[in-house]
C-alpha cells in the first residue's frame, strides 16, 4: 500500500516538472533565442515482488533542449551577411540624399548649366550681365562641389563614429561571451541543468555579434566554444582578447585608413583582423574606399570620382581660359587668366574655387580668342564644347561622367537593398526552420499543460485512495 | 513542420513592413509625379534619365541660341534690305544725273547721293542686342580702335577731311571692325556664320562701296577743277565717263547686297528650318525623358489601390494570427 503512496508521490513530482517546463516555456515564447524544454520522464526501475517485476512509477529522466547547431551556424552567417548589407543601404540612403538625384537641383543639373551659359554666353559675348549670370552658374557649381565633398566627408566621419560604438559593442559581447563559457564549463561541471539557459544566452549574444563582424565557431572545454573572426581567435573557453581600431595616415598623400586589430588586455595588438561581413566591416570598407576622398585603393571612391571631376573642371577650363582674353584686353600676349583656382597642383571637389582673376570683373572672363575682338566667342565656345568632349575625363564627357558615377551609386544601392532583402529571407527561412525545432508553440504547450494537469489530478488521486485504502487499513481494529 | 509562435510573427511583421513600404512608394509616386522615388530603385532608369536631362538641357539652349540668332539675322535682313534699298537710290539717281547731263539739279542730286551714303552708315553702325551687327568681331564701342582723325567710336564712320585732286570732296568712309564671322554652336556637332561681315555687303575692306559712292558724290557734285558745281555747269564727257564707270560699280555693289540678303534669307530659313527640328526633337527627347522618369498615373493607382487592400487583409489577419491559440479556448 505504501508503494502506491510513493508511485503517487513520484508521479505528483514528475507531473509538476513538466508543469513548471510547460510554464517556463511559455513564459519564454517571445524571448530571442530561447530554445524550448521537454521533460522527458521515464520508469523508475522496477521491483522483482512474487516472481514479477513491479512497477514503481515515473521521474523526470532530464530536460531535453533543441539546439540545432547547423541552423545557429547559418543564422549567424546570414545575419552578418545582413547586416553588411543594411549597413551598404543605410550609407547609401545617405549619400542619395546628398546627391539630391533625380532632381532639378543635383550636382549634374548644375554642370549642366554650368557649360549652358558658355553656350548662351557664345551668341553675346559681350554683355557683361550675361557673364555676370555665368560667374553665378560657375559660384553654384563651386558650391556644389564644397557641399558635397563636406557631406560626403561628414557621412565618413559618422562611419568612424558608428564603427567606434559597434567596437566597443563587440567588446563587450567577446567578455560576455568568454563570462558565459566560464558559467557554462562551471555549470556543465557541477551537472546543472540550467547551462542550457546560458547557452542560449550566449548563442543570442553569438549572433548580435555576427551582426558587426563575421564569427566562426568551435567547440571548447566543457560546453564552451572558442570564437574566431576571420580565422583570428577572439575567444578561448574563458578568455576574451579586445577588438580595436587603428588608423594609419599616409605621409605623402595624406590618406587616412583604419584597420581592425586585436588586442590583448594591455592594448597591444596582436594581430590584424580583416572581417569579411557584418556591419563592421562594410563600414570599415566604406570608410577606407568609398568615402575615401584620396583612396588610393583603386576600388569605387565616390570622394576620389569627385575630386578627379573638379580637377578636370579645373584643368580643362583654364586650359581654354589661358589662351583668352577679356572684354578690355589688348595687345598680342593673352594675359593668361584662370577660371578656376588652384591653377597649380590637382584640385579636389574641397579646393575649387573661382580664380581671382576673373571673380570680380565679369568683363575680364577671357570669351575671345583675340585682343579687342569682345565679339569672338572661340574661348566661349570652346568651353562650351567640353560639355560634348568625350576626352573630358576617363574617355567620358563630364555629363556622361557623372551620370555613371551617379549609375554607381544607384547600382550598388540596388545591390544592397536587394542583398539586404534576399538576405533578410533566408535568414526568416533560417529562423522559421530553426523556430519549427526550438521554438515554443503556445498550442504544444496548452495541449502539455492540459496533458500535466491530468497526469497530476490522476496522481493526486492516487494518493488520495492510498490515503483512503490506508486509512480503512488502520481503522479495521477498531 | 512545427508552426510556433515566432515562426509566425516575423513573417507577418515583414510582410506588413514591405506591404506598407510599397504603399508609401505609390504613395509618393502619385504625389511627386515621379517614378523614381530613389535611384537605387531604378539604377537603369536613372541613366537614362540623366542621359535624356543632358540632351533636353542642352537642346533647349541651342533653342534659345537659335531664336536669338534668327531674330538678329532677321533684324539684320531687314536693315540690308534697306541697304540695299538706298543703294537703289544712289543707282537711280546717278542714272538721272547722267540723263539730265548739265542741269540745275546735279547739285541737289549730289546732295541726296551724299544723304543716302550718311543713311548707309547709319544703318551699318547698327546695334542688335548690345553688339554692332557689321563690325565683324569688333562688336562693342571699347573694341573700335581710334585715332585722331575719328571722331566717333561707330564702326563705320565719314570723315571729312581736306580736299584734293583725287577728292574734291575730301569725304572718306572708314570701317574700324574687322571682317571676322561670328559663329555659334546650333548643335552638338555643328556652327553657324551669324552675322554679315562689312565685305560682304560693301565689298573690300568693307569700304569699296562707300568710295563709289564718294566718287560718284565728287562727279556729280564738283567741277574738274574741284569747284563746287553751281546752276550753269554741266557734265563734262570725261564727267559722263566717270559716271558711267561709278554707276556700274553701284549697281553692282547693288546687286551683291541683294545676292548676301538673299543668302541671308536662305541662312534663316535653313536655322528656322533646324530650329522647328531641334524643338520637335526636344519633344520626343522629353516624352523618352518622361517614360523613364514620371509616374504612370493609371498604373501607380491601381497599384496603390492593390497595396491598400492588401494592407487591410494583412491587418486583419494579422490580429487573428497574433490573438488566437489552444489557450484562448481553454476554460
Amino acid at each position: 500500500m505504501l508503494s502506491s503512496l510513493e508511485i503517487g508521490k513520484r508521479a505528483l513530482l514528475a507531473q509538476r516538472i513538466g508543469l513548471d517546463v510547460t510554464s517556463n516555456n511559455i513564459a519564454n515564447v517571445n524571448t530571442p533565442g530561447y530554445s524550448r524544454r521537454e521533460a522527458i520522464m521515464s520508469e523508475t526501475d522496477p521491483l522483482f515482488r512474487n516472481g514479477g517485476f513491479y512497477g514503481t512509477g515515473a521521474v523526470v529522466e532530464k530536460l531535453r533542449t533543441y539546439r540545432e547547431e547547423f541552423f545557429d551556424r547559418e543564422i549567424r552567417d546570414t545575419g552578418s551577411r545582413k547586416a553588411g548589407y543594411e549597413a551598404d543601404e543605410r550609407l547609401l540612403q545617405r549619400i542619395e540624399s546628398i546627391l539630391a538625384e533625380p532632381s532639378n537641383h543635383s550636382l549634374s543639373n548644375v554642370i549642366d548649366d554650368f557649360f549652358s551659359s558658355f553656350n548662351e554666353l557664345a551668341t553675346t559675348p559681350e554683355d557683361v550681365s550675361l557673364r555676370d549670370y555665368l560667374l553665378s552658374r560657375a559660384a553654384t557649381l563651386v558650391d556644389r562641389f564644397h557641399t558635397t565633398a563636406e557631406q560626403l566627408s561628414t557621412v565618413r566621419e559618422e562611419t568612424l563614429n558608428n564603427i567606434d560604438a559597434d567596437i566597443k559593442i563587440a567588446n563587450g559581447i567577446i567578455q560576455e561571451i568568454a563570462h558565459l563559457n566560464k558559467q557554462i564549463a562551471n555549470g556543465n561541471a557541477r551537472g546543472n541543468a540550467d547551462a542550457q539557459s546560458l547557452i542560449d544566452r550566449r548563442e543570442t549574444k553569438l549572433e548580435e555579434l555576427a551582426e558587426m563582424v563575421n564569427v566562426n565557431v568551435t567547440n571548447g572545454k566543457a560546453g564552451s566554444i572558442n570564437l574566431f573572426i576571420n580565422g583570428i581567435n577572439v575567444v578561448t573557453d574563458g578568455d576574451a582578447a579586445n577588438l580595436k581600431i587603428q588608423e594609419t595616415v599616409n605621409s605623402n598623400t595624406g590618406e587616412r585608413t583604419i584597420i581592425l586589430l586585436k588586442t590583448d588586455s594591455n592594448d597591444n595588438p596582436l594581430a590584424t583582423i580583416t572581417a569579411a561581413s557584418g556591419r563592421i566591416a562594410k563600414n570599415i570598407k566604406h570608410y577606407n574606399t568609398t568615402l575615401d576622398d584620396k583612396d588610393s585603393s583603386g576600388g569605387f571612391s565616390m570622394g576620389n570620382s569627385l575630386n578627379n571631376l573638379a580637377n578636370a573642371f579645373v584643368q580643362k577650363v583654364n586650359e581654354i581660359t589661358t589662351q583668352g582674353y577679356g572684354l578690355d584686353d589688348t595687345g598680342n600676349t593673352t594675359p593668361g587668366r584662370n577660371f578656376f583656382e588652384p591653377s597649380v597642383g590637382n584640385a579636389t571637389a574641397f579646393t575649387i574655387e573661382i580664380s581671382e582673376d576673373v571673380l570680380d570683373n565679369p568683363r575680364d572672363i577671357p570669351l575671345s580668342a583675340a585682343a579687342g575682338e569682345p565679339g569672338d566667342n572661340t574661348i566661349a565656345r570652346s568651353i562650351s564644347n567640353l560639355a560634348n568632349d568625350s576626352s573630358f575625363l576617363d574617355g567620358k564627357t563630364p555629363s556622361k561622367y557623372f551620370t555613371d558615377f551617379i549609375g554607381t551609386i544607384a547600382n550598388m544601392g540596388n545591390e544592397a537593398a536587394n542583398g539586404n532583402s534576399t538576405s533578410t529571407l533566408v535568414a526568416e527561412q533560417l529562423n522559421s526552420q530553426r523556430e519549427s525545432v526550438i521554438g515554443v508553440s503556445l498550442d504544444e504547450e496548452g495541449v502539455n499543460l492540459i496533458k500535466y494537469q491530468k497526469a497530476f489530478e490522476a496522481s493526486s488521486r492516487i494518493i488520495n485512495m492510498s490515503n483512503d485504502l490506508l486509512s480503512i487499513i488502520i481503522n479495521l481494529g477498531t | 513542420m512545427r508552426v510556433t509562435q515566432n515562426s509566425i510573427i516575423p513573417k507577418y511583421q515583414r510582410t506588413l513592413e514591405e506591404t506598407q513600404y510599397r504603399r508609401f512608394l505609390e504613395q509618393s509616386r502619385l504625389s511627386t509625379g515621379k517614378d523614381i522615388i530613389t535611384i537605387s530603385e531604378k539604377p537603369k532608369e536613372i541613366v537614362m534619365v540623366k542621359h535624356f536631362n543632358t540632351l533636353v538641357n542642352q537642346n533647349e539652349k541651342y533653342l534659345d541660341n537659335l531664336e536669338l540668332t534668327l531674330s538678329e539675322l532677321q533684324n539684320v535682313s531687314d536693315q540690308t534690305t534697306i541697304i540695299s534699298d538706298k543703294f537703289r537710290d544712289i543707282r537711280d539717281h546717278s542714272i538721272n544725273a547722267a540723263r539730265e547731263g548739265a542741269s540745275s539739279s546735279l547739285y541737289t542730286i549730289g546732295v541726296q547721293i551724299r544723304d543716302l551714303m550718311i543713311d548707309i552708315i547709319n544703318l551699318a553702325n547698327m546695334e542688335f542686342n548690345g553688339h554692332y551687327v557689321f563690325s565683324g568681331t569688333k562688336t562693342t564701342a571699347e573694341s573700335i580702335d581710334m585715332d585722331n582723325t575719328y571722331q566717333t567710336d561707330l564702326p563705320f564712320e565719314l570723315i571729312e577731311g581736306e580736299s584734293s585732286l583725287e577728292n574734291f570732296s575730301g569725304f572718306d568712309v572708314v570701317f574700324k571692325g574687322n571682317l571676322k564671322d561670328r559663329i555659334i554652336n546650333k548643335s552638338n556637332n555643328s556652327t553657324e556664320k551669324v552675322n554679315i561681315t562689312a565685305d560682304d555687303l560693301f565689298g573690300s575692306e568693307g569700304e569699296e562701296a562707300f568710295k563709289s559712292i564718294i566718287n560718284l558724290y565728287n562727279t556729280i557734285t564738283f567741277n574738274s577743277d574741284g569747284s563746287k558745281r553751281d546752276l550753269t555747269d554741266a557734265l563734262t564727257v570725261d564727267d559722263v565717263g566717270k559716271l558711267d564707270t561709278f554707276q556700274k560699280e553701284i549697281a553692282q555693289f547693288y546687286e551683291k547686297i541683294n545676292r548676301t540678303n538673299g543668302e541671308l534669307g536662305i541662312r534663316i530659313n535653313r536655322l528656322e528650318a533646324i530650329r522647328q527640328q531641334t524643338e520637335e526633337e526636344n519633344v520626343r527627347l522629353k516624352e523618352f525623358r518622361s517614360i523613364h522618369e514620371d509616374t504612370n498615373v493609371a498604373d501607380a493607382a491601381i497599384k496603390l489601390s492593390k497595396e491598400e487592400n492588401l494592407l487591410q487583409y494583412t491587418l486583419q489577419v494579422g490580429g487573428r494570427l497574433i490573438r488566437q491559440s489552444l489557450l484562448d479556448f481553454l476554460a
